[in-house]
């Protein structure tokens, strides 16, 4: 009996270790080559989106296959954060550009794609797209779709209490008041998700000091930081906003999913929120809303010192490529197809605003997020969202201040504070 | 005898090796290369570790939000004892005497442990606490009071998590502590009964000290998975508002995962590892008190 | 009289704790098997059963993949760790050597630790040795987690077998091995049932691990499936309702019909209840 058990001993962690590995060898020259994907586009019809593009790739591409994957977002993140770490990943994955993007190719698991893209596709792209994808004279990525955040109105709702879309923040208080007043809620928040609240600090930052306070408490420029007057008096603004009542009850621990159904429902008039809002109208808003529906910019902060045209918005679907591909030309070229017209024209038929020179785009956007595009072209320039344009770990900290700040927990003095502090003993840390 | 000393002690081994072999492969190794991790700095941006010492922990033990998550783990514990363990028991000793339909209750009130956590947390979130249309407010509001943020409100999240958490136990530790009521030799009962003991009698005198035992392994199986608890908080308040409902768990996964700083997650990792042990002694130590007869660990 | 007044109470007391605990099972089939019309109604009873759903979630082909990788991998994971967990748990308990309190400490220790700072040490390990993307990785490692829980809990158990039977086994010129298979086993099947049922439990729903250390959807366990449903079934509840059913009542079954067995397993004694 011993005998046996010995030989168990033995073979066991053999078995394991050895009996059930994959054929590791080196690939054979002219064997057929497989890239990996990874993205987040769970839900047709964005998924079949990729699915084409990746079909129309492996057509041009004969001997290339890929393997796609998708994750719905939370997954996503940890499983790319835990195979970039552990030195494996996918080829090809999904990126929102900025911060997490910057920091993953210092840490090296980036492949820099200057160079590799023509210059005539790289034209085709709309650059402030493409700028958020770049960080430290790299191109770290290929954006395909660029979203921008605004303020979604119900226009039934408005034209029943007599309110036009309002252009200032005082206009846009009266209007809540009012609406507040007639028994409707103003505005849906679901803030459980934290992103959703901290808009409006980051709104109301860039109307009060434009996109420049934040750049230099960024890049530790200056001796504001995070502390500057306007990131103070926004977290008071949107603070006293929260104060009045503006926001569907119990906004704090409500989250996106619940709070964009109110909306629908037609149980709150607003909701500031990006284009990728329109994405859910298909499946979860009753016939007949898709009509009402109306949008108009974040509205301009009296004295505010930023440029009023101005959004906040950002690359909510772009593709890099891993720096430990071993087909690198491959790779790019996939990315360049998830990314080209042809995937560009039906990503728009979803209701998102490709990446791309608009001028490409001719009759391709659907009816409903033609405003918000207008919005965009009037811009004079985007101010990333706080939370992708930070590193990871003070985006952490800057949507937990902001989460605060609205549930009336943390004054806005303290939540600059707390920020400031996180950037000091970052930039502290990285100086060892 | 020493001959049969030494034979035995190998056998002990041989009986072991299997086990120790997967265990120390597959858990010990992965836990001592991340017990390694808690000495370098690795964050965001940083291709590969970098040697720090013990600088992480130094950290550590300032990390307010970190010692919180603690306070809120060693919380969420001794609730766990003292509300689920009750209600577990209760509804044991019920469920041990005769009863028509036994087979059904005993299934249903296990059937929060096999729900995914995903259903678990959409009932809890969409159904019972949501602040416009759920149950919780909507029967506050029949009565005339008004309604609460349940899970935005820190100084209610916990609560209402806590909540959550043990209408998926409670069940878990009803079929632990009915296999301890059920295992009292019926004798003990017909002899309280002949002693003039009423119902409250038999239950003090004979059901809670014949189920001593098994509870002491039902409080044991609590506290371990209370300090180290994740899935159905991280589901429904993520550690939010404002931290309230931070456990070391989900803060770990936060810094780990979401801020990219591998290093420093494994000292927190180490630091909760030191708490439980500490805690999971003391409750050890406290049923061998409690036991002073048993021969049970 | 009074007997039935209480018995009455006390039918009153689970009957509103059944509610509680059974609900939401009954609020996921409930929904599962409505129609499209009813898409939009989270709360309401059924007009009709409909089992549209269901079969439209069972008709994904990879439903079924999932619910066998779950299984495979659960069973296995199950038998594996018994299997394992009993000799250990029984050297720990009955036999004296030097290093057993050592060893005892070595495995209670792994019972506390997060399993997210593990993820990148296991995936490393699994990439080293070709387990990554494999269900028998994934099984070894499942193996390795539960047996701390398990090997603490049957040894606590064996630590109540009187001394007596093992010595008299002793004397019928048993050795150690024939000692644990005549003495402890038989006496520990009970025991055993429990350990495999609370391993179960853990194994069937756990998601991180699965997330990183698998990676083809042919390998896909349910929580993973059932992740990936989610988000593209995520706005049309009935059928994630649905699907979540089809998730859980296999587990529920197996329950049902085990309990018996489960609960006699737990009461850790050799005396019958």
């Amino acid at each position: 009996m011993r005998a046996v058990w010995s030989l168990l001993l033995a073979v066991l962690p053999v078995a394991f270790l050895a009996g059930c590995g994959q054929d590791a060898g080196a690939p054979k020259p002219g064997a057929p080559k497989k890239l990996t994907l990874w993205h987040i586009q769970t839900k047709s019809p964005m998924k079949d989106v990729v699915a084409a593009a990746v079909r129309r790739f492996e057509a041009a591409h004969p001997g290339v296959t890929v393997e796609v994957l998708a994750f719905e977002n939370d997954a996503f993140k940890s499983k790319l954060a835990t195979a970039l770490a552990a030195g494996s990943g996918p080829d090809a994955f999904h990126t929102w550009g900025g911060g997490t993007l910057a920091a993953a190719a210092r840490a090296g698991h980036v492949l820099d794609l200057s160079g590799r893209v023509p210059a005539d596709r790289l034209g085709q792209y709309a650059p402030r797209a493409l700028d958020i994808c770049r960080a430290d004279g790299k191109l770290l990525a290929l954006p395909a779709d660029i979203a921008v955040v605004v303020f979604w109105y119900n226009r039934e709702v408005f034209e029943k209490h007599g309110l036009k879309p309002p252009a200032t923040w005082q206009e846009f208080l009266a209007a809540c008041d009012k609406l507040k007043a007639a028994g409707v809620t103003p505005i849906a928040l679901g803030n459980s998700d934290s992103w959703p609240g901290a808009f409006y600090f980051a709104y109301l930052a860039t109307r009060l000091g434009g996109k420049e306070p934040f750049a230099d408490a960024l890049a530790r420029r200056g001796q504001a930081g995070f502390e500057h007057e306007a990131f103070v008096s926004a977290g008071r603004m949107s603070a006293e906003l929260a104060g009045r009542g503006a926001f569907s009850e119990g906004f704090s621990g409500m989250d996106y999913t619940r709070a964009r159904g109110l909306f629908f429902q037609g149980r709150a008039a607003m909701m500031l929120m990006g284009t990728y809002l329109l994405g859910n109208l298909r499946d979860e808003a009753p016939a007949g809303f898709a009509e009402k529906l109306g949008c108009f910019a974040f509205p301009a902060v009296e004295g505010g010192k930023g440029d009023a045209s101005l959004v906040l918005g950002g690359v909510n679907a772009g593709y890099a490529v891993s720096s430990r591909c071993s087909h690198t030309g491959e790779a790019a070229a996939l990315i360049m197809e998830l990314t080209s017209v042809a995937t560009g024209r039906e990503w728009a038929a979803t209701r998102r605003i490709p990446a791309l020179d608009p001028k490409l785009l001719e009759g391709a956007l659907a009816s409903e997020t033609c405003p918000a595009a207008e919005i965009l072209a009037r811009a004079r320039d985007i101010q990333l969202y706080y939370d992708q344009a930070l590193p990871p770990e003070l985006a952490q900290e800057h949507k937990s201040t902001a989460q605060a700040l609205l549930g009336g927990s943390k004054t806005p003095e303290e939540a600059a504070r707390l920020m400031e502090q996180k950037a000091r003993a970052i930039a502290e840390r990285e100086k060892k | 005898m020493i001959v049969g000393a030494r034979r035995e002690a190998r056998a002990a081994w041989l009986f072991l090796a299997p086990a120790l072999a997967v265990y120390i492969c597959f858990a010990l190794l992965p836990i001592l290369e991340a017990a390694g991790l808690s000495l370098f700095s690795w964050n965001q941006g940083q291709a590969r570790p970098a040697w720090l010492g013990l600088g992480n922990y130094a950290e550590a033990f300032a990390d307010g939000i970190f010692w919180k998550a603690v306070l809120n783990n060693l919380l969420l514990a001794a609730l766990s004892v003292v509300v689920q363990l009750p209600i577990a028991l209760a509804l044991a000793a019920m469920l041990a005497g005769p009863l028509r339909g036994r087979w059904l209750f005993r299934t249903a009130y296990f059937a929060p442990m096999v729900l995914p956590t995903v259903v678990i947390a959409f009932f809890w979130r969409y159904f019972l606490l949501d602040p416009a249309d759920g149950l919780a407010n909507a029967t506050l509001r029949a009565v005339g009071a008004s309604g609460a943020d349940w899970l935005g409100d820190p100084r209610l999240a916990f609560g209402a998590v806590f909540s959550a958490v043990s209408w998926k136990y409670v069940g878990f530790h009803m079929v632990i502590l009915l296999a301890g009521v059920l295992a009292i030799p019926k004798g003990l009962y017909e002899a309280a009964e002949l002693d003039g003991a009423g119902a409250w009698g038999r239950f003090r005198h004979v059901t809670l000290p014949g189920v001593a035992p098994v509870l002491g392994v039902s409080a044991l199986l609590a506290v371990i998975g209370s300090l180290k608890y994740f899935d159905l908080v991280y589901v429904m308040t993520a550690g939010g508002p404002d931290h309230a409902t931070e456990l070391g768990a989900t803060w770990i996964y936060s810094v780990g995962v979401a801020q990219h700083r591998v290093g420093y997650s494994c000292a927190l990792a180490v630091v909760l590892l030191a708490v439980s042990l500490i805690v999971a002694w003391l409750v050890m130590k406290f049923r061998r008190g409690a036991q002073p007869t048993g021969g049970a660990a | 009289m009074r007997l039935r007044a209480s018995s009455a109470a006390k039918y009153l007391v689970l009957g509103a704790g059944l509610a509680v605990a059974a609900y939401p099972l009954f609020w996921m089939v409930s929904t599962g098997v409505k129609g499209p019309e009813q898409a939009g109604d989270w709360w309401g009873l059924p007009h009709g059963i409909n089992l549209d759903n269901f079969r439209r979630v069972w008709s994904q082909g990879d439903f079924l993949t999932w619910f066998w990788n779950s299984a495979w991998i659960t069973a296995a994971s199950m038998l594996l760790t018994v299997a394992l967990a009993a000799p250990a748990a029984w050297a720990l308990s009955g036999i004296s050597f030097a290093g057993r309190g050592a060893v005892f400490m070595l495995f209670a220790a792994g019972m506390m630790v997060p399993v997210h700072v593990t993820l990148i040490p296991l995936l490393k390990l699994f990439q080293a040795t070709g387990l990554y993307d494999t269900r028998t990785g994934l099984v070894a490692v499942y193996v390795a987690t539960s047996l701390p829980v398990a090997v603490v809990l049957l040894a606590a158990f064996f630590r109540e077998v009187p001394k007596e039977l093992r010595e008299a086994a002793a004397l019928d010129g048993c050795g150690p091995w024939r000692t644990f298979r005549s003495v402890g086993l038989p006496l520990a099947r009970p025991a055993l049932v429990g350990v495999a049922m609370i391993t179960l439990v853990n194994i069937w729903n756990e998601f991180a691990l699965a997330l990183v250390l698998l990676q083809s959807p042919r390998h896909y366990t349910l929580p993973l499936g059932v992740q990936n449903l989610r988000g593209e079934f995520g706005s049309d509840t009935p059928l994630l309702a649905a699907a979540l059913a089809l998730a859980v009542l296999p587990p529920l079954a197996v329950y049902a019909v085990a309990q018996r067995q489960l609960i006699s397993g737990l009461t850790g004694g050799a005396v019958k209840g």
